[in-house]
């Protein structure tokens, strides 16, 4: 059994300072999935806050045929997805400010020479659909294996592939029609 | 120019290489215990009320705006139906003039 899965296991019984250990781990991994997906940092805070608070109290359903880091990937991307969902529902009391807010995006730890290509990339990872936004975002911006990527969408390799590709398709179309107004801007 | 746009495209789809994994505030584990604390207890925020309260109030003037309308036509029917009735009378009393 791995230390992880001691961790999982002390959660269940209510040690708070296991749970404590628990979030050192894996605080970074759920808060920048999180942003990829909210595009927003309060978001991800509460997306964030969600996740571990779903740990908590689901660590003792948890079967220990997966790793732990698979698992709360899982938790990640279901309870980011439901929480864009449900804003999404409310959109309509802020007018139009949540589409502003994902237009501005820039993720706080991109590369200084990057900056606007990735508030590009952001902008129109936002139109993919789910299954490709989230074998993109885990592949090109998390940059886990392929493997662990099929792992967590419980799906095998080729299927994996085979999104990435679709995505990609995508990207490069929507970036290939932005392209003329770019060398205008120049 | 072919080769600038594809290079371009390359970089965009790429541009989150090596970048840093981004950091919440500090203040967020304590965040997090707080909720666990009150797990517990439900909690139901002022703006929750302040739909029920609204949802309620509408409920209530909806429905005493259609027993008003029943009650309204009701007694309009109530009294056309004596109207007719009277009028009925007479017509029936003309026809039977030569009787």
């Amino acid at each position: 059994m791995s230390n992880h899965h001691i961790l999982i296991q002390s959660i269940a019984n209510g040690d708070r300072k296991a749970f404590r250990q628990l979030y050192e781990l894996f605080v970074a991994q759920v808060y920048n999935t999180s942003l990829s997906y909210a595009q927003s940092e309060q978001d991800a805070e509460e997306i964030t806050q969600d996740v571990f608070t779903s740990i908590f109290r689901n660590a003792a359903h948890f079967k220990g045929n997966a790793k732990v880091s698979t698992w709360i990937y899982r938790i990640t991307i279901n309870t980011s997805l439901n929480y864009i969902k449900r804003k999404k529902r409310f959109a309509f009391l802020k007018f139009g400010q949540i589409d502003k807010q994902k237009i501005d995006f820039e993720h706080p730890g991109v590369l200084l020479e990057n900056k606007e290509n990735a508030k590009l990339l952001f902008q129109f990872i936002e139109t993919l659909p789910h299954s490709q936004k989230t074998a993109f975002i885990l592949s090109f911006v998390e940059e886990l294996p392929r493997q662990e990527v099929a792992d967590i969408m419980e799906i095998s390799l080729k299927a994996v592939e085979s999104l990435l590709q679709r995505a990609k398709k995508n990207l490069r179309n929507k970036l290939d029609k932005l392209y003329p107004n770019r060398r205008k801007r120049k | 120019m072919y080769d600038d746009k594809e290079k371009w495209i390359a970089a965009t789809l790429n541009s989150m290489k090596d970048s840093k994994k981004a950091k919440p505030k500090s203040l967020l584990y304590s965040k997090i215990e707080h909720r666990l604390n009150d797990l517990g207890t439900t909690v139901i925020s002022i703006r929750q009320w302040r739909f029920t309260l609204a949802a309620a109030i509408l409920l209530l003037t909806l429905n005493i705006w259609t027993i008003q309308y029943f009650i309204q036509k009701n007694t309009k029917n109530t009294n056309n139906l004596f109207i007719e009735e009277t009028s009925n009378h007479y017509l029936i009393s003309n026809f039977k003039i030569y009787e």
